[in-house]
Order: C-alpha cells, then structure tokens, then sequence
C-alpha cells in the first residue's frame, strides 16, 4: 500500500471506520507518509480545541467501606488498588477514612495479641512500642485528633504518658542506596536537544521484577531501544523497544539482582544513549524473596511502611509512603520525605 | 422468621418494578421532545415516594430536615440527569429502575451523613470491619435491603425494634473521637446481648454514637453535595477541553490502565467517537495508538469500528468491573485536568514574563 495510493473507496472506508482490519492499517501508515493523500481526508488540526464529554453522574467518586476494607486487609485485586491509590491522592475524605482504618485493624491486631486480662491498658504501650520500634534512630510521636477527656467519675492513671518527641528525625541512608545511587539525579540534562534523562528506576530497590522503566521524551525521536543488563556479569538481562517513554520487561528479572540499565533513542540517523559517560550507571535492584516476605508482614499504616520501606532502600515505594502518611497529617512524616528524597541527590 | 406477608409484598413490588421499566423504556424509545419531557416528569413522579420514603428512613437521628429536602432532591436531580445521559448514550442501561432509584437514595444519604458527621463515619467504618472480623459476630442485609448486625445465630431472624438497642445502658469512657477500640469492642458485644437479636446497624451505630460521646458536631456544607468534598469529585464531571496534540502528549503520562479505559471510550461533548481524530489529524498513528495502550495493533484494528467501547468490554480487556473501568476513567480525566491547569499556568506565566522582557527592552 505504501507504493501505491489508496482508492477513493478504501478512502471512505478507512475515514468511516468500515475498513477491515488489514486495509485500515495498511491505509494509516501510508497516510502517515503520504501528504498527497493525507491532504485528501484531513480534519480540523491537531491544534484545534476539542471538548471531552461529561462523565456520567452514576455514581458517587468516592471510595466505598468495601474497597476500603479490602486495602486495608491487603485483598484489594491490582486494578482496584491503582484506583484507591490514585483516589485517595487526591481526596482527603478518603485518605483519612483509609488512615482510620489502618488504625483500626493495627489495633485490634494488638488487641488480639496482648493478654486478654491486661489488654485494655496494654494497648497504648504496644502502640508506643511499635512505634519506638519503627527506627533506630527515629521517634514518632503521634498527637490525637482530638485529647479525650474522662468523665469526672473515672480515671486514666494506668495510661502512659506519650514518647517525648525527638527534635530532629533521622534516617540513615542505607548502605545499599549508596551502592547503588553514586549521582542519581537526572542523569542527564536535555539542554541541547542532544540529551534526555532516565527518571527511574535509579538508585533503588524494586519490588517488581518487571518494574516499569521512563525516562523523559528526546525531541523527535522515533523509536526507543533499552537494555537491560546484569552489573555483575554485564549479561543482557532484557532488550526491548518502544515508541513511548517507558517500558516493561516482557519476563521478570532475577530476584536479589542487581542491575544497569541504559536507553537508546533514534531520531533520524542519529542514535542518543543515556545514560553516557560521564554520567554514573543507572542502577537498581530487584528486591530478594526474602526481602519481598518481610514486606508481606509489615504494618499497613504509611509512616511505618514509609520508613522500613526507606531503610531498606526501596525509595520510591518509601517516598509514596510517607507522602500518604504526610498528607494524612503525621507530622514527621515530611521531613523524613525530604531526607529520603535527599539521598537522590548526593 | 419471614414475615408471612412478604411474598405477597414482594409481588407487588414486582409489579410496581416492571411499571417503572416499561416507563422507563417508553421514554428510551420516545422521539418526540414533549413525549420524553412527559415521560421523564411521569418516571420522577414515581421515584418521588421512593426516595423521600428512604431518605426519611436513613436520616433520622442526627441530620435535620434541610438535609432531608436537599438529599430528596439533590437525588432527583441526580437521577433526571442520569436518565438525560442514558438517552443520549444507551452503553450503560439500567435494568431495574425501582432498584435504581433506591440505591441512588441510599447513596446519597450515606454521603451526606459521611460529609455532615466524619466523626460518625469513622465510627462507622470502625464497627463495619470490626463486624466484618469478628469470628462470631456479622453484618447482613435484611429482606428489604437494611444492613442488620448480629450473631451468626441471628442470620435471618427479625432484628430487634430500634427502641430495645436504644434502651441499653452502661458506664462508657468519654470518647468523642472514637479511638478507645477495646471500648467500642465490648459495647458492640453487650449491646448486641441486651438486643438478643439483630440489631439495625445504624442504630447501633447510633447507641454506640451516644454512650461514648461521640463528637456529633455537624460540618457545615459550603456547597452542594456533588460540587463538594474533593477536587476529584469536582473536577471529574466537568468539562474538559485541550487540543487533540496536548491530549497525546498528557496521555502518556497516564497508568496504562487509565491511558486504556479514556482512549477506548474517547467522546467528545456529543458522545462522538473521537479516538480516530488522532491518526486524521496526523497527531498519532494507530500503531502509535496500539503502543500507547500496550496492545497488539492487529487487535486495535478489529476493534477500531466498534469505538467507543463499552465500559463491559474495555472491562474484559482490563480484567476490571465496568464500575472500575468508569473509575480509571475518572481518575484519568482528573489528571488530564490536573496537567492542563499547570500548562495554563505556565503560559501564563511565561505571557507575563514576555511582557516584562519587553516593556524592559522598550
């Protein structure tokens, strides 16, 4: 089709969408090349304003108990996870119904297993405990919404008092981040129109063993390529290519492993890598089973995910904790946010 | 125990069901304009009781008679403009419209105790998964759809009248933010004991509400409910415009998820099919198109006639629910709005600093 023109009716056909699969395909790419006859069919430019239509009011946006509750057992199926993840990004109603609920479960967790004759008085220090526990060098201190008051008739004397707060969180960071960052800023710069950036995952643990790689757009490139390669053994590890700027491998990588990665655009005849010396490697690694089982019995509350999350070196999962757990009001949770975005820099 | 008129009760709303559907088909097959505002008129006639029935029902106790008219008719509204939607695009139909109608009431009374009494929600929720957990006890619907509480034992029995759980009495800790658990655990227990039976799970809710003092403080609404609470809500159902170019170019920064459940249902203001715009214009190919939804292009040809897809089927390809393609959906649009307004912002922004280099210059 690319040599010859399209007819007037395969024409028609494609523009009204009765064309049979092949004929439709073969009639785009030739339109993509052809301007004689793209000139024939064109519509109101690619500039031109369109309206989106109105989503119907069926039902209301905000997060059921339901889904709710799933997250919070860890049952929620991946779609409806992106969906609440995304939802509560953006409302603070259901952020705070999900953070509510974390609280709930973690205390009839601790319920359940203090000693069913002490129990009512254990709670606060279990809580307290968990807390201090959290990390070695870090000490929350979690002010109630709202100070309960007694009534005059009972008193409170066996309640703990609060952990004092620590003036300045720290976390340290973690020995493997620093095997693994050496400078993961943008690698590098897209100043000249000769350079992109890679944008993750650098400098990190990942949970996926088939993460989803991006990097920024390089101004009229065609295609991508990226590889994926082993940092012990140079092995190709994974080879793909796209048009779009972020890819995923088609099978999972080795589990423990760590791993350079390096993207390749073509515009023209010109074949860009980034990133290129004397720019670091793009390193990351794909977190070990054993690594992966922990996670699986950790707390669901943010600021303890965040944390341990940070600590072990997964930052992005880290950062995407303790942004929740920020934005559901923990007060440290914004300067450890912005000692772990820190160990991106250095 | 079923009460011995049931059957009988439920026929009737048999019949009354099918009424409704047939209105509500007549009005999908009326052409005429004064046909399909008379019929519309005839259908909110019916809902009318429905809604002001269960609304009445589901706001006793905390929220007053203001909120009672507005739910009634924030409902009503919600269901004409739903109906309106339904005329111009049938890929979403309603199979029962009494059940509708209904469920539509219990939503909107659930979010307008949700946005009027957070403290109660969260009370709320906090029973529900402590129901949901608890190896004896359990929540489950009655015949006519009230969620009851109760032991297992209970399942299926009637549940006790509201008076006898309003009734029950005990020493409780003040409360007011609901966050002594070992409390609200033991009240449930000796409440559900005092019943000795089901209890309706707002009104447990409710006695639990009163004896721990919860703070009842009604949050006052600026807005009406469906322009409020969150930015996602806002944003999601108005309307979008952007250029077909700025539209490719935000789209890849979307999930693949969200990126799918847009283009495959792309509409524009009339709910015209608007995906094949892209390669017309020459601001995409269909293998580009194909790549961006991570999907054969061998595929996305056969399904190139039949856009926009249903919510079913783009749900089929997503292994997502219809409900849960509309969400994506949403949720992409949301962001879509979310980068127009920055690149907004930045236009402007680099307007006035133009302006500044020039009036400098001069």
């Amino acid at each position: 089709m690319s040599a010859m023109h399209p007819t007037p009716d395969q024409i028609d056909r494609y523009r009204t969408r009765s064309a049979a699969p092949d004929e439709l395909l073969a009639v785009d790419r030739h339109l993509a090349e052809c301007d004689r006859c793209f000139s024939s069919i064109r519509r109101n430019s690619a500039d031109q304003r369109i309206t989106l239509c109105r989503l119907s009011a069926d039902e209301s946006d905000h997060l059921t108990f339901e889904e709710l509750e799933r997250w919070v057992d860890g049952k929620s199926a991946p779609v409806e996870r992106e969906i609440i993840d995304a939802h509560t990004q953006s409302c603070n109603a259901c952020r705070s119904e999900l953070a509510d609920l974390i609280r709930v479960r973690d205390a009839k967790a601790s319920a359940a297993s203090a000693p069913q004759t002490r129990r009512r008085f254990l709670l606060p220090i279990a809580a307290a405990i968990a807390a201090a526990s959290v990390g070695t060098f870090f000490v929350i201190q979690r002010q109630p919404a709202r100070p309960a008051q007694p009534p005059p008739s009972m008193t409170h004397r066996s309640l703990p008092q609060p952990l004092p707060p620590s003036p300045v969180p720290t976390l340290a960071k973690p020995a493997v981040v620093r095997n693994l960052a050496g400078d993961s800023s943008p690698l590098l710069g897209a100043s000249d129109g000769k350079m992109f950036a890679l944008i993750e995952p650098i400098g990190t643990r990942v949970i996926d063993p088939t993460p989803e790689f991006r990097w920024g757009a390089l101004p009229g490139a065609q295609s991508y390529s990226i590889t994926i390669a082993d940092a012990t053994s140079g092995a190709i590890a994974a080879h793909g290519s796209t048009v779009r700027t972020s890819w995923r491998p088609h099978h999972p990588l080795m589990r423990g492993r760590i791993y350079s990665w390096q993207v390749t655009a073509q515009r023209a005849r010109d074949a860009i890598t980034a990133p290129r010396p004397p720019a670091p490697e793009a390193l990351f690694e794909v977190a070990s089973g054993k690594l992966i089982t922990e996670i699986g019995s950790w707390p669901g509350d943010h600021l303890t995910r965040g944390i341990r999350f940070a600590e072990r070196g997964f930052l992005d999962d880290g950062e995407r904790e303790l942004t929740l757990a920020r934005d559901a009001g923990d007060s440290s949770a914004g300067g450890l946010l912005a000692q772990v975005r820190s160990w991106r820099n250095r | 125990m079923w009460r011995g008129g049931a059957p009988r009760e439920q026929n009737s709303a048999v019949a009354m069901g099918t009424d409704a559907d047939r209105l509500l088909s007549d009005y999908l097959a009326a052409g005429a304009d004064a046909d399909i505002e008379m019929l519309l008129t005839t259908i909110l006639d019916v809902a009318k009781p429905i809604v002001r029935r269960i609304v009445s029902s589901a706001l006793r106790g905390p929220a007053g008679i203001e909120d009672l008219e507005d739910v009634v008719s924030d409902t009503l509204a919600h269901l004409l403009h739903r109906l309106r939607d339904l005329k111009n695009d049938a890929s979403s139909p309603i199979h029962d419209l009494r059940g509708y109608i209904a469920t539509c009431a219990y939503n909107s009374c659930h979010e307008r105790l949700r946005e009027r009494f957070p403290a109660r929600n969260r009370l709320r929720n906090h029973l529900h998964y402590l129901l949901d957990h608890h190896p004896h006890l359990m929540l489950w619907r009655s015949a006519d759809n009230r969620l009851i509480c109760g032991d297992r034992n209970a399942v299926g029995r009637d549940p006790a009248p509201a008076s006898v759980a309003e009734a029950f009495s005990t020493p409780a800790r003040m409360d007011p933010a609901a966050e002594d658990h070992v409390q609200i655990r033991r009240l449930v227990s000796e409440i559900l004991a005092h019943a000795g039976a089901g209890v309706e799970f707002d009104t447990l809710v409710d006695v639990i509400a009163c004896l721990i003092h919860l703070e009842q403080r009604r949050v006052e609404l600026p807005l009406r409910t469906h322009e409020l609470t969150s930015a996602a809500t806002a944003d999601s159902g108005l309307e979008l415009r952007l250029t077909l170019r700025e539209l490719w170019t935000d789209i890849r920064h979307l999930s693949a998820r969200q990126r799918t459940a847009l283009l495959l249902n792309l509409r524009d203001a009339h709910s015209g099919e608007i995906l094949s715009l892209l390669p017309l214009t020459r601001t995409a190919t269909i293998d580009e198109i194909a790549a961006a939804l991570d999907m054969p292009v061998a595929r996305l040809a056969e399904l190139w006639k039949d856009l926009p897809l249903s919510d079913a089927t783009i749900g089929a390809l997503l292994g997502a629910s219809p409900q849960q393609v509309l969400k994506l959906r949403r949720l992409a649009r949301e962001r879509l709005r979310r980068m127009a307004k920055r690149r907004e912002k930045s236009a402007v922004a680099a307007h006035r600093e133009g302006r500044v280099a020039g009036s400098s210059v001069r």
